[in-house]
């Protein structure tokens, strides 16, 4: 076999365009001799020459393609594996912040704001039934709720991020609960010593801090993590799409790369497929292909669970916080019929709920209907609007509410009556708010499980998904270098 | 007339114009590059600097007769880029600012707030555009909306003023209300409120922050206020900041402009007739106005001031102002986390100073 240069050389010197050739290249402008100085010509010798030498610069071998080729392959390769895996660390970290961070704060947070609604109705409850004092001079459902209160701010405290949206809430409640805590006491050793305006008196004070102070500040810690939540999301949809572009743009290149390495193997070497550049570009098809899929199921399922299932579970759980105020509100005009400042509270409280403009909510509430236009926390999961996954338990949430309208309407007609004997039996019973803080719960369960449930499904359509980018990236460009070694190592023998 | 961008116009052709290119400039951005800087005429040593808007609460520091009888005179210059207000705190080139509570805590000026001026309470509001659609009359008619929008793809619009009160009206409503999610809505931020009111009125917005006299003329137009600042007191706090620089220079001359500002205040609240002419003739505007304009703020005289900055609220135990600072700041900190709350300062002590002298 003659090499190229041995072909070359054993050529005829004939004049053309591809062969070495003698032809003189076209001189520079002619200069007149007599006008031109010698350095002139020297110079105008050796720029023939050069050109001439010029004119003989061989295309690059073959084998030096095929090694250029070699080294260009990782470029498309790598910019492909960083796309996918700057796409799967972006859908990773929003999973989490949406998928349990963001929302355990917010679960964390709706905890305590029950814990401490909780609290208070225990309070007023506890005066109520005349509930025997423990040592230290508060009732014992008093202190057991107390120390619920302490765990939920600890774990509120643990799982928030740091920075004043989250600490200045928290230290600001870890701060009023002392000042709370000393008003009930005042208020219980009042009522010990039978002075009833004056434990009156010292509970509305310590209901005022509840009120006004600590249910707020827990109500801001929730916004804090619902403003992440709600920020990340958003976030994530903004850049879901450019992410979906550039892991595209990356592959599409990849591919690009591949069939013309392909094409120009091919017309070198007159035969049609190299089985590693063609099976690289299937792998490169198949992943590609696997990648984008996989990270937008997950980003479906997350919009699933942020915008159906959370949205309901963050509602409920507010809603349950709201009857337990309603409720404490109940108690407190039972403790003191003549201020009318508990069933403005209790009225309030029932709006959050639940309010229609022009019609009777406990009518509605009853029927179980929510019509459009309607406000409240149960408006939000059971209205028109609404897309929550269980709307039969929301319903049943709204028809309980109803029972509990009636017989507050029942115990104020008792008071009315001057009966509050039997409307307190009525209260302590809690018949109709054990009910419907039942059925608040199941709805309230049924949507946490369909969240985790899509949360998990976002989790687990990017699992492993960063593992399996690695691997195609390192097969395709395993492949692609084995199907240009394979043709350098015949070009060789 | 502008707070960074205006509140009641004084000279509303110019500073509106003015306003919009700045704001189109990037100024409420805080990019001092595209602010200009204050042009403060040559003064001797006993004229006290004073920089702000042409916000009618700070219409008696614009007086030039502020500081009669102290020693000193007072200039006022107008600065509508905050953060060149407070790079001038800073440097030493004004001795006073007058700015909001929220806007202190953002740009940290070398500063301590001294005295509280007004706060808002009704006259920055969220107007519902119920004239052009009847059925949105209520909080409780935005889901409908929503979802009506939703279904082409769109959201509906909200306009507001941005890095003024209005935009922190709206991180509160959205921070104390349970009924507006911000993401809900296509947030438009635009140069001044009279802006956002057209925009409500034209229904490119169906939704606007606005503040008076445009609160007043909405409601008129049949539109909805569905939220105030009345519904989160305390959020809205403009303040009086001195400059470190002459606190240790000087401190008889910090003192002098709160006593002088206060006196002034106390004569005014005493005779509410001859307040609103005076806001009327600083923000060029009718009585009637003037009175909507005043009936939407709290304004401070010495006393309330004294007990604003330095009586301990129950149950946190601490001055309102430390509070205003901890829950404007924990409102600001969820967008800017690395907010410098620790550097806020305060120095009561003028104001309780104040209260010992007889106007």
């Amino acid at each position: 076999m003659t090499t190229t240069d041995e072909r070359a050389a054993m050529m005829p010197a004939t004049p053309g365009p591809h062969g070495p050739t003698d032809t003189p290249v076209a001189d520079p402008p002619a200069v007149p001799n007599d006008a031109a100085p010698a350095e002139l010509v020297a110079g105008r010798a050796r720029g023939a020459r050069l050109v001439r030498r010029a004119g003989r610069v061989r295309a690059p071998s073959t084998p030096f393609l095929l090694r250029l080729g070699m080294v260009l392959a990782c470029l498309p390769v790598v910019a492909f594996a960083t796309a996918v895996q700057f796409g799967i660390d972006r859908n990773d970290s929003t999973v989490r912040t949406v998928g349990s961070e963001a929302t355990r704060g917010i679960t964390y947070a709706q905890a305590l704001k029950v814990d401490l609604a909780d609290l208070d109705e225990v309070v007023v409850r506890s005066l109520l039934e005349r509930t025997p004092l423990d040592a230290n001079g508060l009732p014992g459902d008093y202190n057991a709720e107390r120390a619920e209160v302490h765990e939920s701010l600890v774990l509120a405290a643990l799982v928030s991020s740091s920075g004043a949206a989250y600490e200045q809430p928290l230290t600001n409640i870890d701060y009023v609960l002392s000042h709370y805590h000393a008003l009930v006491k005042d208020t219980f050793a009042a009522m010990a010593a039978g002075d009833t305006a004056g434990a009156v008196e010292a509970y509305g004070q310590a209901h005022q801090v509840m009120a006004e102070t600590l249910l707020p500040e827990a109500d801001f810690v929730d916004k804090a993590n619902s403003y992440v939540l709600n920020d990340t999301y958003d976030r994530q949809n903004e850049r879901s799409a450019s992410t979906a572009r550039l892991i595209t743009v990356s592959w599409l290149a990849l591919l690009a790369f591949l069939v013309l390495a392909q094409v120009l193997v091919a017309r070198k070497f007159r035969r049609m497929v190299n089985l590693g550049l063609a099976l690289a570009t299937v792998v490169a098809l198949a992943s590609g292909a696997f990648a984008l899929n996989r990270l937008h199921d997950s980003s479906a399922h997350l919009t699933r669970a942020r915008e159906q299932a959370f949205d309901s579970v963050h509602v409920l759980a507010r809603a349950r916080a709201t009857v337990v105020s309603a409720r404490q509100a109940q108690g407190q005009f039972l403790l003191d019929p003549e201020a009318d400042g508990a069933r403005v509270a209790f009225q309030d409280q029932v709006a959050r709920l639940l309010r229609v403009e022009g019609s009777e909510v406990t009518d509605l509430a009853q029927a179980g209907s929510v019509p459009a236009g309607s406000g409240g926390h149960l408006a939000r999961v059971a209205g028109p609007e609404a897309t929550s996954s269980g709307p039969e338990s929301v319903r049943r949430a709204v028809v309980a509410f109803g029972a509990f309208l009636t017989e507050d309407a029942a115990m104020e007609d008792l008071v009315a009556a001057g009966d509050i004997e039997t409307a307190t039996a009525s209260y302590t019973s809690g018949r109709t708010y054990a009910e419907l803080d039942a059925a608040i719960d199941s709805a309230q369960r049924i949507e946490q499980e369909t969240f985790d449930e899509a949360a998990g499904a976002a989790a687990d359509a990017a699992r492993h998904l960063d593992e399996i980018n690695l691997l195609a990236a390192a097969g395709i460009l395993l492949l692609a270098l084995l199907g240009l070694f394979q043709r350098l190592r015949e070009y060789r023998t | 007339m502008s707070r960074t961008t205006g509140r009641s116009r004084r000279a509303p052709g110019v500073l509106a114009v003015w306003a919009a290119v700045a704001a189109a400039a990037g100024c409420s951005g805080g990019s001092s590059a595209s602010c200009p800087p204050s042009e403060i005429p040559d003064h001797d040593e006993t004229t006290l600097v004073i920089e702000g808007d042409g916000w009618s609460g700070y219409a008696p520091f614009r007086d030039g007769g502020l500081l009669d009888g102290t020693g000193y005179t007072a200039l006022y210059v107008e600065q509508v880029c905050q953060d060149v207000r407070a790079a001038d705190l800073t440097a030493g080139r004004a001795d006073f600012a007058v700015t909001s509570l929220d806007q202190y805590l953002l740009e940290h000026p070398d500063g301590t707030l001294v005295g509280v001026i007004d706060q808002s309470l009704g006259a920055d509001a969220l107007a519902l555009g119920t004239a052009n659609h009847p059925e949105l009359d209520s909080v409780d008619d935005l889901p409908a909306l929503i979802a009506q929008l939703a279904e082409d793809g769109d959201k509906p619009v909200l306009a507001y003023t941005g890095n003024s009160p209005s935009e922190m009206l709206l991180n509160e409503l959205a921070n104390s209300t349970d009924d507006l999610r911000l993401s809900d809505f296509e947030l438009v931020s635009v140069d001044q409120s009279a802006t956002a009111f057209e925009m409500l009125e034209a229904d490119e917005a169906q939704l606007a922050v606005i503040w008076e006299p445009e609160t007043s003329a909405a409601r008129a137009a049949g539109h909805t206020i569905a939220l105030s600042s009345a519904d989160v007191p305390d959020a809205i706090v403009d303040v009086i900041v001195a400059s470190d620089r002459l606190i240790e220079r000087d401190p008889s001359a910090v003192q002098a402009l709160v006593t002088a500002y206060y006196s002034t205040m106390d004569d005014m609240l005493a005779r509410p007739a001859a307040m609103e002419r005076f806001y009327a003739t600083d923000g060029g505007l009718d009585t009637a106005t003037a009175r909507t304009l005043i009936a939407g703020i709290k304004l401070y005289g010495r006393s309330d001031a004294d007990v604003f900055m330095n009586d301990d609220v129950f149950p946190l135990d601490t001055p309102q102002i430390q509070q205003s600072i901890d829950a404007i700041g924990s409102v600001l900190a969820l967008v800017h986390p690395d907010i410098p709350l620790d550097q806020a300062k305060v120095d009561g002590s003028y104001v309780s100073a104040a209260v010992g002298v007889t106007p």
